[in-house]
């Protein structure tokens, strides 16, 4: 039982990680939907 | 191979030859070679694999003996245990020293390196335990030791050819069944040995990684086996796998290329 | 320097005690000579050292490569043909999938604080050196891409770094199939040849499940198209490979792991160029399918591998096979 909860904690990083690429990935999508650029305004050259 | 080791090295290149014929399985040279060495204790267990209880090679064996048991003859002789064939094999082995060496290839740290006799020795303060090594070695001889985090593996000892002093296993093997010294005597010494043994009715009898054109390019550390090599342990025709590795890059560039077009492809289209 | 050359007499003539010879005893009593069975292993003890790699790392690391270096390929071609969502999230994606594979190979390491001495050297031999500099090539590009699109900042530079990420991405996705292939585990290295597109087509399936998951439906087409395209050569590939392969490939035939990827990867793909068109819920589903597909391809020829390393019979017979084939020739020629 110890072992095999020990065998899961290692795989957690790795599925943190693909959780977080998913998430910021999803979210720069969304952002995209709001104009670009999202965070950082550049001025309007005329 | 456009380089020729023996060539390069000017007939400076050492090796072991190591005799397997006359082997008595006393383990002296495991027992050296752990002592002059510094090699960690690696488990005492019972294995049940006759009187083995090194099991292998790996970073903390460096020397292995190992033994076989068979209902075989041995040549002529009578085994004396009534009705029954009886033969027992013994052979200590070690790190080949590759001519073509797939551990020293693949390292990318450099930390693996040829010496200045021919042989491959790890550099413990340059590896940074990327592992790479043990599993490009076709003998399964390198390791990665679990304490340094670092590879480890047989150095011929290094530090003792240049005092003169010959390696700790062939000093102390007290039957001379380790034969250390100039690889191209060696290979000659092994030659005439070989046939003396097969007279003397050892048919089976057989050079182990003498031949420079084998799939290492022949081994620093050669053996006499009295049956097939995969009997010991070892691999029946080992191949550097750095031999396809032209045709690999090959390969890797059409799928890179292949990729490339792909997705070009797949966002040419508009909707 | 000394060899070994006991001998205390001198005299050439006199045997010293290595020439002994086994065997010469004589009269051993006839018998009945048993059949001997070749034994093809040392106590079924596998003759190759098992890798070190573990696979929450080094599995990991090959589909994380693969994701960032597709991604970065399908952002820069999204940006060229004008799809700045679907470009962005993949940016966003690629970096993030670089950073996780930094991770997984640092955290492989018996020393991570030694890794940048993978960069003491450049070795054409060894994979590993020639990924360390591409991910050092391609890392900064990765990174400039998205930090560019992100802030706006630098538009030209980004530009610049969005297409040069793109180029060395697909380097990045495949040469980690150079990277297990060389090597002597069976499986892995025999099955060279189909390994890259193997692994290009799964990086591409799954750059194309992340982008279903993440862009707009609208500028998705070329992820939906990607990712059905990667799924097609990666089934073909594996299926090739494990009949190529022979008996060696018994252990990729046998993996469950990738039967359930390949599965995952075609729901994904179909649900893709289908259902996933319209709703955005489909898509996110579909491109969550593609990537577990893709990990789990990844996993299961990891595993396949290391199989295939710890059962000498995978080794030794087809060396025997090989042996036994360059004896048949010689005698012929
Ligand atoms: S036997 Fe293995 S560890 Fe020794 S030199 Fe050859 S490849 Fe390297
Ligand atoms: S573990 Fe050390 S010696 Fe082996 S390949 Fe990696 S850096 Fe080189």
């Amino acid at each position: 039982m110890k072992r095999n909860v020990g065998k899961v904690v290692e795989y957690l990083p790795f599925l943190g990680i693909v959780a977080v690429i998913c998430t910021t990935s999803w979210l720069a999508g969304r952002s995209s939907l709001a104009g670009r650029p999202s965070l950082v305004r550049t001025p309007v050259r005329r | 191979m456009a380089f020729d080791l023996d060539e390069h090295l000017n007939g400076n290149r050492v090796g072991f030859f190591t005799d397997t014929s006359i082997c008595i399985g006393c383990k002296a040279c495991e027992v050296a070679c752990k002592e002059w060495n510094h090699v960690p204790e690696d488990g005492l267990d019972f294995t049940g694999m006759s009187y083995d209880n090194t099991v292998g090679l790996s970073a903390d064996t460096w020397r292995h003996v190992a033994f076989v048991e068979q209902r075989t003859p041995m040549g002529r002789q009578e085994p004396g245990v009534g009705d029954m064939d009886f033969r027992w094999l013994m052979s200590s082995d070690v790190c080949k020293h590759c001519t073509h060496a797939a551990c020293l290839d693949v390292c990318p740290t450099g930390s693996l390196f040829r010496t200045e006799y021919g042989t491959v020795v790890v550099q413990e303060d340059v590896c940074n335990g990327c592992g790479y090594c043990v599993p490009a070695c076709p003998f399964g001889v390198i390791g990665k030791r679990e304490t340094t985090g670092v590879a480890a593996k047989c150095t011929m000892c290094y530090d003792r050819l240049p005092a003169g002093e010959e390696p700790a296993c062939a000093k102390t093997c007290p039957t001379d069944s380790i034969q250390f010294g100039d690889l191209d005597e060696l290979r000659e010494r092994a030659d005439r040995r070989l046939r003396q043994v097969q007279e003397a009715g050892m048919t089976s009898a057989r050079l182990y990684g003498r031949d420079p054109d084998d799939g290492v390019g022949g081994m620093g550390a050669f053996f006499l086996l009295l049956d097939e090599p995969e009997v010991y342990g070892l691999p029946p025709d080992p191949v550097v796998t750095t031999r396809d590795l032209p045709s690999m890059w090959r390969h890797v560039g059409m799928a890179a290329a292949g990729l490339l077009a792909g997705i070009a492809v797949t966002a040419w289209r508009r909707r | 320097m000394s060899q070994t050359d006991v001998r205390m007499d001198g005299s050439a003539e006199t045997r010293a005690d290595r020439e002994a010879t086994p065997g010469s005893a004589g009269g051993r009593r006839e018998r009945l000579v048993t059949h001997r069975e070749r034994a093809d292993s040392y106590y079924g003890r596998p003759v190759l050292n098992e890798p070190t790699w573990k696979d929450h790392d080094i599995a990991a690391y090959l589909f994380l490569g693969g994701l960032a270096g597709a991604s970065s390929t399908l952002a820069a071609a999204a940006e060229l043909t004008g799809r700045p969502g679907l470009a962005r999230a993949s940016k966003v994606g690629a970096l993030g999938a670089l950073g996780g594979s930094l991770y997984c190979l640092i955290h492989d390491l018996g020393r991570p604080e030694r890794f940048l001495n993978m960069l003491r050297v450049f070795k054409v031999t060894s994979p590993m050196s020639v990924g360390t500099w591409i991910l050092t090539g391609y890392g900064p590009q990765a990174g400039a891409a998205a930090a560019t699109d992100m802030t706006g900042l630098f538009p030209g530079l980004g530009r610049a770094a969005t297409v040069g990420a793109g180029l060395a991405g697909t380097a990045l996705a495949t040469y980690t199939a150079a990277l297990i292939s060389d090597t002597a585990v069976p499986v892995w290295h025999e099955a060279y040849r189909e390994m890259p597109f193997l692994f290009a087509g799964s990086a591409a399936a799954s750059a194309g499940g992340l982008g279903m998951l993440a862009a707009p439906l609208a500028e998705a087409a070329p992820a939906r198209r990607a990712a059905l395209l990667g799924t097609a050569v990666e089934c073909v590939a594996a299926s090739r490979m494990e009949r190529r392969l022979g008996p060696v490939g018994e252990p990729l035939r046998r993996s469950r792991l990738l039967r359930l990827g390949e599965a995952l990867s075609l729901a994904g793909a179909l649900a893709g160029v289908t259902v996933a068109r319209r709703s955005r819920v489909a898509a996110m589903a579909a491109g969550a399918a593609l990537l577990a597909g893709s990990a789990c391809t990844r996993f299961g020829i990891f595993h396949a591998g290391m199989e295939s390393a710890n059962d000498p019979k995978y080794t030794v017979q087809p060396q025997r096979r090989r042996l036994a084939k360059k004896r048949a020739e010689r005698e012929l020629a």
